[in-house]
This record gives C-alpha cells, structure tokens and sequence, in this order.
C-alpha cells in the first residue's frame, strides 16, 4: 500500500522531497560512478547465456561460470531465487537459456508443460543435508560440539512444501532423528534462511545445507554432522534447457560442461554429490 | 477457503488489531511532541520514525533477526526476563509491525496536530481544563480525520506485511503464518487457485479500506478556519 493516498502523508513526502534540492546532480554523479566502475569491456563478446539458478547453488555456479565464460567467450547473465519463483517467472515469460533447479520437480513440470526440452533434462548435483549447532559449547565423545536434537528448544528446517531440503529435514527427523514435544521447529522459506535463523541464534539448530557449511567464514567441522542419505530422499538439483532459448548450441554447451569432470570435481568440494 | 487460509486471516486480523491498538497508544504522545516541539534535535527524531518509509522490510528483519537473538543483549534480556524468544512468535511479530508501521500512525497524527487551532487549547487553559484532558476534549475532536486515517492506514499497512514477517515470523501455523506468507507460499508450491482466492480477498480489502478512507475524508471535510 503506497502512503500516496493520505493527503497528510503525501504533504510529508512533498515536503521531505523539497527538501533534497541536489537529488538530481546527486544521481548523475552516482550513475557515472557505476558506469566507470562496469564500463570496461576488454575484447568484444561473441555468445551469451542466461541461466536461472536456484539461490542454494548460486555461489557454487559463479566459480563455474567464470570458467566457462573464459573458455568460450561467453557473456553469462544469473539470476537467482528460489526455484518455486524461478519456475513461475519462467512460465510467466523470463526469458534464460538455462534452469538449473533447486529440485527434480520443477524440471520436469517444465519438459512437461513443453516449455524445456526433454533430452537436456539433466541431474547436475545432489544435496548434502546437515545438522547444525553452531552456539554449543558442549562436546561429545568424538570431540564434536554438538547438541542432541533432543535437548533443542527451536530447531529451524526449511518449509517442507518450499524447499526439497526442507523435505529431507522432515524426512531424516521421523526416521533418523527423536524430537521431544517440547521442541518448536521454525520454519526458513528457504535453506538460506534457514540458515540465518541458525546463525544468528534465533535457533538453537538448524538442517541446513551442507554446501552453505562449507561457504561461510570461519568454517569448522566441529559443529555440524552430515545426515546420512540413507535417512531421506535424494535431494536432486536438475536442470534443463528452455525451447524458447536463443542460445541452444551454447546451453547445450553450458550442460555438458556441467557434466565435465573438473567441474564435478568443483561441484563434490562444494558439498555436493553427483549423479 | 481452507482451515489452513482461514487461520492465516484470523492471525493476519490478530496481529493487525494489536499493532494499531499499541501503536495508537505509542504513537500519540511521539507524534504531539513532532508536532509541537522546537527541539533541535526534533528532525532527527522525525528522520527515525520515517525510516521504514524508506528503508527495505529486509532490512528491519534482518536486524531484528540480529538483536532479538537469545545470544543478543537486547534478545538474551527479554529472554531471560520472560523466557519468550521474540523471534518465531506472535509477539515477537508486533514488534516488527509495530516498527515498520510507526510512520503510518506518526504522520498523519501529528500533520493534524500541526493543523489545531490553538485558540481553542488556550480557552480550554483559561477555563481550567488541564493539560491531559484538554488534549482528548479539545485536540483530539479536531483531528478525527488524521486520526482515522492514522489507524486505517495502520492496520492496512500491517495486513499487507510481507518481507518482516517473512524474516522473523517462521511461519508457524496459527502463530505466524499471515495471509501475505500463506500467498507465497501457494505461489512457490504453483497452487495458483489458492493463491487468487487469497490475493482476491486481499485485493478487496484494500480497495474498500481505502474507499472507507475516502468516503469519510468526504463526510468530514475539513473545516476552514
């Protein structure tokens, strides 16, 4: 709701606007600020690609994509969000080459509604789920500073419905884990928040990606334990190629390098596994 | 409507009417000195309470995330203080709206007081009313229409929260869960059917709360004095 409908708040804004004389020489030093910051093109680019990336893989593709833009002189565009925005954003019209999903079933429902195609439908990683209680202090016999789920009073995992690892924690919690009654879960859209609730201590602990363990500063394996596949289902990240792309022959590219053994190396260090 | 939606409206409602009700009685006195005070640090203060005007909800999220942690001073006092996290609770939600819709009670309040006529208060003065009860005999009749656009625009503007709550809410059901949580997540899972029956109901609701708005300011005109 904009505060414009209020006369009185809109007499505010008159007069906080009135008050900034120098807004627009302020603009234009910033707009000239930006532009000499990204201007500087060396030689001129021949391809270009836009890739749609869930949020969880967004800083494990960057790395990948540099690479990929510097062996094929390619202009790579990402854009990441959660894989429930992306699809829709898809569907509704975004125009990307690529989609690399945060979930098997947003891929498929795109080959489905015939908007991607069939034979580029790849699996490209598969998530590690862990848990986390990164404010212990307390020690287990393995020299690790975990807390017991039992003795959680909050304990953050990512919405079921929203997020496959939000399904793994539900997964892994009624086969592998035991949760008291007492104990809240709180629930993350996403696994990064998830992860935020975590972090800050909101949560006593969280299930949260593995892959953001490894990413974040000051990194340590004393506080975390990986869940063992065998307590949920696989969390398959996959991805497809669009009809409507431009760029096929670079997409198709763009997925066999994925495929690459380099970069599946770089995919398993980044606490993934692959298919 | 689902059981699931309907409750996401009757929190959403909840959480709407103790946000105006505590903001009403917050914001009064805040907005009476904006409006009459020649401090010199009056502009900063004023420049606080729009804050949220301008300033993304994630910020405030992020923030309030940040101190009302248990591990945090501010969060780790009220937590020692009444054992209840701030974050992931319904109280916890009135915080953050409470926050993020200061400036929609402040403006319209004190934009109004500005506007009373002081000869009125000076009569009321020179008949012996005292101050407190001067400022609900005197003031307040006069500034009806900033008062009412005060709290419709207040509790509009806090049914219509998304980012905060999404930040620090947890989307707990019957908790936390709000009707703009329960649109994104009907959206994000493609449940679009569920998704127009929500955005509908809200789109109605807005429209008529500010018609309400209208219609009123037409039935009150302002008097020239």
């Amino acid at each position: 709701m904009s505060p414009c409908y209020a006369p009185e708040v809109n007499k505010f804004r008159c007069t906080f606007l009135s008050k900034i004389k120098s807004t627009p020489v302020v603009f234009i030093c910033l707009l000239a600020a930006i532009h000499s910051s990204t201007g500087s093109a060396g030689e001129a680019i021949e391809n270009h690609l836009a890739i749609a990336v869930a949020t969880n893989f967004v800083s494990t593709l960057k790395p990948i994509a540099q690479e990929f833009e510097d062996l094929t002189n390619t202009n790579i565009r990402i854009s990441s969000g959660s894989t429930g925005k992306l699809y829709t954003q898809i569907v509704n019209g975004m125009q990307v080459d690529v989609f690399l999903s945060g979930d098997q079933d947003r891929a498929i429902r795109l080959v489905n509604d015939g908007m991607a195609i069939e034979s580029s439908h790849m699996t490209y990683a598969l998530g590690k789920l862990a848990y986390w209680t990164p404010n212990t202090t307390r020690k287990d016999g393995r020299g690790k500073n975990i807390k017991p789920v039992s003795e959680v009073d909050v304990l953050a995992v990512a919405e079921p419905k929203l997020a496959p690892y939000g399904l793994a924690a539900a997964q892994s919690i009624a086969k592998c884990f035991t949760l008291e009654n007492s104990t809240t879960l709180v629930y993350g859209e996403n696994i990064g928040q998830t992860y935020a609730f975590t972090a800050t201590g909101n949560a006593d602990a969280g299930f949260v990606a593995l892959a953001s363990l490894l990413t974040r500063e000051g990194a340590n394996e004393l506080d975390y334990v990986v869940v063992g596949p065998e307590c949920h289902d696989p969390i398959r990240q996959d991805a497809v190629l669009l009809k409507d792309s431009m760029h096929l022959d670079q997409g198709r590219r763009f997925l066999d390098f994925l495929r690459s053994v380099q970069v599946r190396e770089l995919i398993t260090q980044s606490g993934y596994t692959v298919p | 409507m689902n059981p699931a939606d309907l409750n996401a409206i009757w929190v959403t409602a909840q959480l709407a009417t103790v946000t105006t009700v505590v903001l009403l009685i917050l914001a009064m006195p805040l907005a009476w000195w904006l409006a009459t005070s020649q401090r010199w640090f009056k502009p900063a203060v004023e420049a606080l309470t729009a804050l949220p005007l301008v300033l993304p909800p994630t910020v405030l999220g992020f923030y309030l995330l940040i101190f009302l942690s248990p591990n945090a001073p501010l969060g780790g006092f009220i937590f020692d203080l009444t054992d209840t996290r701030l974050t992931f609770s319904f109280a916890g939600l009135v915080v953050a709206s409470t926050l993020y819709s200061l400036p929609f009670m402040v403006q319209p309040l004190q934009l109004s007081f500005e506007r009373t006529r002081d000869p009125y208060l000076e009569d009321a003065f020179v008949l012996g009313v005292n101050k407190l009860s001067a400022f609900f005999t005197v003031i307040l009749p006069q500034c009806r229409r900033g008062l009412l656009t005060a709290v419709v625009l207040t509790f509009a503007h806090t049914v219509g929260e998304f980012g905060v709550v999404l930040m620090v809410g947890g989307n707990i059901p019957e908790e936390t869960r709000v009707i703009s949580i329960a649109i994104y997540e009907h959206v994000e899972t493609i449940a679009y059917a569920k998704a127009h029956v929500l955005s509908g109901a809200l789109l109605a609701f807005s429209f008529l709360t500010l018609l309400l708005v209208f219609v009123l300011n037409r039935q009150f005109p302002m008097r020239a004095y």
